[in-house]
């Protein structure tokens, strides 16, 4: 159950990114989109920052929310979609 | 306008120095993410890698700053080439936001004729995504490992 909410919580993170980062290359040109697809938080900062020009406000604050309920699975649950990522320590054999 | 000179949409470097507001907030949000990879606490996740699985031009750079950061050259160098790259543009933004501006100003609009008369941004940019594309055409499985950590 967990692992399905992470899963859409993920597609809708990766979905956000998508719109915001075509807002990027459209608006910044080619070298600086593609300065935001190496770097996601640069197209996070980026999109926030020009939400209100750009009339993304909504979209920015969707994609926070999602990063946040991200955060909170993988803090509280160690949920992670993809096994193994993001990386957990060892356990402790005694 | 010489004629070595190349249009000002190949320098993206020198106006992300010159917004000290923007750079600050970049800064803040890199320091907070090696901060909290540091000390094996979630940060950032790559939206890419995290739905495909496929690992983005830019996975793997975090764990590599610190790496690089730690001294660790080698294995700074194995997560991701550019590390030294990306370090040395903090390093850049870091001394915007601290130096007055009379000091930043010069050296910015120094940046910024090399980035138009060399396009050294562009060379750098394509290198990256060419070492993104070598590594997941040659190397898919070990890459993906790495980054899964």
């Amino acid at each position: 159950m967990l692992g399905l909410l992470a899963m859409l919580v993920g597609i809708g993170c990766l979905i956000c990114f998508i719109i915001v980062l075509i807002k990027l290359f459209q608006n910044e040109g080619a070298l600086k989109g593609i300065l935001g697809l190496i770097c996601g938080l640069y197209t996070f900062i980026w999109g926030w920052m020009n939400s209100d020009r750009l009339g993304i406000r909504n979209i920015m604050m969707i994609w926070t929310l999602l990063i946040i309920i991200q955060l909170v699975l993988n803090f509280v649950f160690g949920v992670a979609m993809i096994p193994g990522y993001p990386p957990r320590p060892a356990p402790v054999v005694p | 306008m010489p004629p070595t000179m190349l249009p000002n949409a190949i320098a993206p470097i020198s106006p992300l120095l010159r917004d000290r507001k923007f750079a600050l907030v970049v800064a803040g949000t890199a320091g907070v993410q090696i901060a909290l990879v540091s000390l094996s606490l979630p940060g950032w996740e790559c939206p890419f890698f995290r739905v495909t699985g496929i690992p983005c031009p830019g996975c793997g750079l975090t764990r590599a700053v610190i790496l690089l950061l730690k001294g660790d050259l080698q294995a700074s160098l194995r997560f991701h080439a550019f590390a030294p790259i990306v370090l040395l543009t903090a390093v850049a933004l870091i001394l915007v936001l601290l130096l007055p501006r009379s000091i930043t100003q010069p050296a910015i609009s120094r940046l910024d004729r090399l980035e138009q008369q060399t396009g050294f941004t562009v060379i750098i940019l394509v290198g990256l995504i060419l070492y993104w594309l070598a590594r997941l055409l040659f190397l898919q499985t070990a890459f993906v490992q790495l980054i899964r950590g």
